[in-house]
């Protein structure tokens, strides 16, 4: 069965970004572009991994991680964000978030190899 | 005097004795009522809880018993159960996958739609898994038998509707699982296989640990029997971690409740508990529709909390007791004394006859016998001394008379005077606290003046408008209405113990509720009028800071989402032209390779300039805080190298780190780590190919650090050297190179270091190289 990846982000050139460059035979992309849909999703059937965005529409992404850990939810959550600030990662850490990239500071080479790692 | 006496006392004890006996017998007598109304009450309660707590646990189960005798007739099960266990080793048959997502549509759906169930489990003829709702369960069980620890949940539930004892589930969200299987027949009368529900004792739990009414250490706990102890099921509001781990031995005579209740027996009694404290305790045992399951039920509440009250109201009627015979006390000292007193008198004045004089009174008071008695010996008295009365006494004392009244005339005037100078006196006062309260009544700044127990004295109409309460709702009280419930204590702990020894206190950290509920940010002081030693007032003034508070947070926040908001599309810029660059978005020659490796190099630029700009701002808005913490400088040194290591291997540079033994620096870690980083991409940046750069950490003589970052690049110009940390700063000799560079590393590892309130400095040669010297401040001694 192909894992699961879900991606929640809000701006579509970078959700084009991650489509060309994770996408794969054996990987599952499920894309939303904000965080109640997110939620939905994880609801619906538990991803194997989630890239997640933290200002987002409606629900942000610390919403979804507090849900997460709230739900108790094993699966590894990599946060991607351009938010650079020590409280934000700090915040992520405590709900539970198991990386923190901010994008403007990494390859896409990079990222994509990052989300192999967790899988 | 010695006979007086002792009438008084005997007086005095006999009506104190007659008032203390039945005082005290009625209060033993009431004490005791309440303390059998109380216990009786208590007992009441809990054994309602308990009778309530065992239908809900027994309806409970009745329940899940008549939900699993409707799906032993589901056809959808019975028509696809075979159909599984034919292809169970062959799952991507078609006809398997039908009857699995048949199963899936109606089973899942109603399992999800009850809480209670964890999975839902259908077990083949020969015990093992086929199949499960829960999939995470599914990849573990499939193919394996009912997870159930004495293993009896398939050979029972083959035969009838079967329930397994509580076990530890890592399924269930509070790790206690049960089983309930039951036989599956198709048309034939064959027995074709198990159904099995995993239940959750999540809900249960909830509902026996809700302690309402239970008071502080009351709580509802079950059991079961196993041979010669109980074992409790549940985790117990004083041993979390108790549920399937700790056992309640029949022999020991704190087991009682328990006991009884495993052995089909109800009650009530004073007792022990699992901790041997005394408790009121109810029990009963449950009726479940399992027979192997022997569960009882036990309610309880520590008798220390029972009787608490009792205490309380015991202390009460002492005190009155004490209250009541110190009235009697001196009532009957008083009563005595009316009766022994003109006895006394009498006596006194006989005796002052006997010797010869006339000259004797006797006080009477009131008109009973003993009044007559005295009015009549004064009347024998007058008779006796009118007789011996001479003129000339009378006429002395008319001279008296005469000289007693001129003295008063001149008294008369004097105090005229005196009485005058004080009327101008007070004047005078009134006039200057008239100017002060209209000085306070005008002040626009809200001000309260309270005791030094904070009990609100004057408040001005400033206050009033502020806050919305008017001075008649609240003088006399303490105005911890206007705090927050979270600063509560602070407010009362913080400020009134502050200012008891002449300091003020001061502080704009307080959020203030106004009457409707609204609430502001204040700045608030609290200054004391001293009197000899401790304060007589204290005088509150506050101002409405909601604005200053607002900006400051809109201002840092600004600066952080304008810097997201930058970022986003240079990330996507980026990686557009990383793509172009790796040749994944089709080929490109290499004249557009070189220009777009141009323009990736400055989304990168700008990236760093938009961090430093927002490290910038927050410096200047005194957002930053260091927190400082050990750090282990080697660590540091080569974490930072890392992350510069495309950079300085394509330039071919050496990059040689050394430090002192244990090289640990006491600082802000994320802080230094900016100031090192820009430091070396600099010394990186502008030294020539094939150049060696050099990180140090030495340890001086009074225990502070000396970092340095050397390198051998092209330097600073001496005329420009007094520039270097100025803002934008960027050197003549170094603009034309083909390195990209923001201005701002400098000036921001200049502030940095400031905020680590160490030193930063640099001694630098043209075309020789650079070195940037950083001491940082002496640990504080632990």
């Amino acid at each position: 069965m192909p894992k699961k990846l879900l991606i929640a982000e809000d701006d579509n050139f970078l959700v084009k970004m991650y489509k060309m460059n994770i996408e794969k035979d054996d990987l599952d992309v499920e894309i939303v572009n904000d965080g109640s849909s997110a939620i939905a999703s994880i609801e619906k059937s538990k991803p194997d991994i989630l890239l997640l965005d933290l200002l987002m529409p409606k629900v942000d992404g610390f919403a979804v991680l507090e849900h997460c850990k709230e739900k108790k939810y094993k699966f590894p959550i990599i946060v991607m964000s351009n938010l650079s600030q020590e409280v934000d990662m700090q915040k992520c850490k405590d709900l539970g978030a198991t990386d923190y990239f901010v994008k403007s500071d990494m390859d896409l080479e990079e990222l994509a190899s990052k989300v192999q790692k967790y899988l | 005097m010695f006979s007086i006496t002792k009438i008084n006392v005997k007086l005095t004890a006999g009506f104190c004795l007659a008032a203390i006996i039945p005082t005290f017998l009625v209060m033993v007598i009431s004490l005791k009522q309440i303390e059998n109304s109380l216990t009786e009450a208590n007992f009441q309660r809990i054994s309602s809880i308990t009778t309530l707590k065992k239908e809900k646990i027994e309806l409970f189960f009745e329940k899940l018993a008549n939900d699993i005798t409707i799906i032993q007739d589901y056809t959808i099960i019975k028509e696809y159960l075979p159909i599984l266990e034919t292809y169970r080793d062959n799952p991507s048959d078609s006809k398997y996958i039908e009857a699995k997502s048949a199963l899936d549509l109606q089973l899942s759906t109603w399992s999800k739609t009850r809480g209670e169930i964890a999975d839902f489990i259908l077990v083949s003829t020969d015990g093992t898994i086929l199949y499960a709702t829960n999939d995470w369960h599914a990849g573990e069980h499939i193919g394996k038998p009912l997870p159930d620890p004495e293993g009896l949940a398939f050979l029972e539930g083959k035969k009838q509707i079967y329930l397994t004892d509580v076990f530890h589930s890592e399924f269930t969200s509070n790790g206690f699982g049960m089983l309930v299987t039951a036989p599956i027949v198709n048309a034939n009368l064959q027995n074709i296989g198990v159904i099995a529900l995993e239940i959750d004792m999540t809900p249960i739990y909830k509902m026996i640990a809700d302690h309402t009414s239970l008071g502080d250490t009351g709580e509802t706990l079950i059991g079961r029997n196993e041979g010669d102890h109980a074992l409790f099921l549940n985790p117990l509001r004083h041993d979390q971690k108790a549920g399937l781990t700790k056992k309640a031995v029949y022999a020991n005579s704190a087991s009682l409740p328990i006991r009884e209740a495993t052995q089909w027996k109800a009650g009530s009694s004073f007792t022990m508990d699992y901790r041997s404290v005394p408790v009121l305790a109810t029990w009963t045992p449950l009726q479940l529709p399992s027979k192997n399951l022997i569960w009882g039920l036990v309610t309880k509440i520590d008798t220390a909390e029972v009787i608490a009250p009792l205490v309380a109201i015991q202390r009460t009627i002492i005190n009155l007791t004490i209250g009541f015979l110190v009235v009697i006390l001196l009532l009957s000292y008083f009563f005595a004394r009316s009766i022994s007193m003109p006895i006394a008198n009498l006596r006194g004045a006989m005796q002052e006859i006997a010797s010869g004089s006339f000259q004797v009174k006797i006080a009477v008071k009131g008109s009973d016998e003993i009044a007559d008695l005295g009015n009549m010996f004064n009347m024998m008295v007058q008779r006796l001394q009118s007789a011996n009365k001479n003129i000339e006494e009378s006429t002395k004392e008319l001279e008296d008379i005469v000289q007693e009244t001129t003295k008063q005339n001149t008294n008369l005037e004097d105090s005229k005077n005196a009485t005058l100078n004080i009327l101008e006196d007070l004047k005078n006062e009134a006039d200057n606290t008239k100017k002060f309260q209209q000085a306070v009544e005008g002040s626009t700044n809200p001000i309260a003046i309270t005791s030094p127990q904070l009990e609100l004295l004057y408040v001005n109409p400033a206050w009033e408008l502020a806050t919305g309460y008017k001075a008649s709702e609240v003088i006399g009280k303490i105005p911890d209405f206007l705090v927050n419930d979270k600063m509560e204590s602070e407010f009362f702990n913080k400020a009134s113990e502050w200012v008891q020894h002449g300091d003020s206190y001061h502080s704009d950290d307080f959020i203030f509720k106004r009457k409707d509920g609204t609430t502001y940010n204040v700045d608030f002081t609290m200054y004391p009028i001293m009197g000899e030693e401790a304060p007589v007032f204290l005088v509150n003034i506050h101002h409405n800071i909601t604005r200053r508070k607002r900006e400051e947070v809109a201002k840092s926040d600004f600066v952080s989402i304008a810097s997201h908001q930058l970022r986003t599309p240079l990330t996507t810029m980026r990686w557009t032209l990383e793509m172009f660059l790796k040749g994944k978005a089709g080929s490109i020659t290499d004249k557009q390779k070189e220009l777009m490796n141009d323009a990736y190099q400055c989304s990168l630029h700008m990236t760093e300039t938009i961090s430093s700009m927002l490290m910038l701002s927050k410096i200047e808005a005194e957002k930053l805080r260091p927190q400082p913490a050990e750090v282990n400088l080697q660590t540091l040194f080569e974490e930072v190298k890392d992350s510069q290591k495309a950079a300085h291997i394509e330039k071919k540079q050496e990059i040689h780190i050394q430090c002192f033994e244990e090289p640990v620096a006491y600082a802000d870690p994320a802080l230094l780590r900016e100031v090192i980083m820009n430091l070396l991409s600099n010394a990186i940046k502008y030294t020539p190919n094939g150049g060696s750069i050099s990180v140090t950490a030495k340890n001086q003589a009074d225990d502070s650090v000396l970092i340095e970052v050397s390198d051998t690049g092209y330097g600073i110009p001496p005329r420009q050297q007094d520039q270097v940390f100025t803002k934008f700063f960027r050197a003549d000799n170094i603009v034309n190179l083909p390195e990209s560079g923001t201005g701002l590393g400098l000036h921001l590892a200049y502030n940095l270091v400031n905020l680590l309130q160490g030193k930063i400095s640099f001694l630098s040669k043209e075309n020789t190289g650079t070195t940037f010297s950083i001491s940082l401040p002496i640990p504080p001694t632990l």
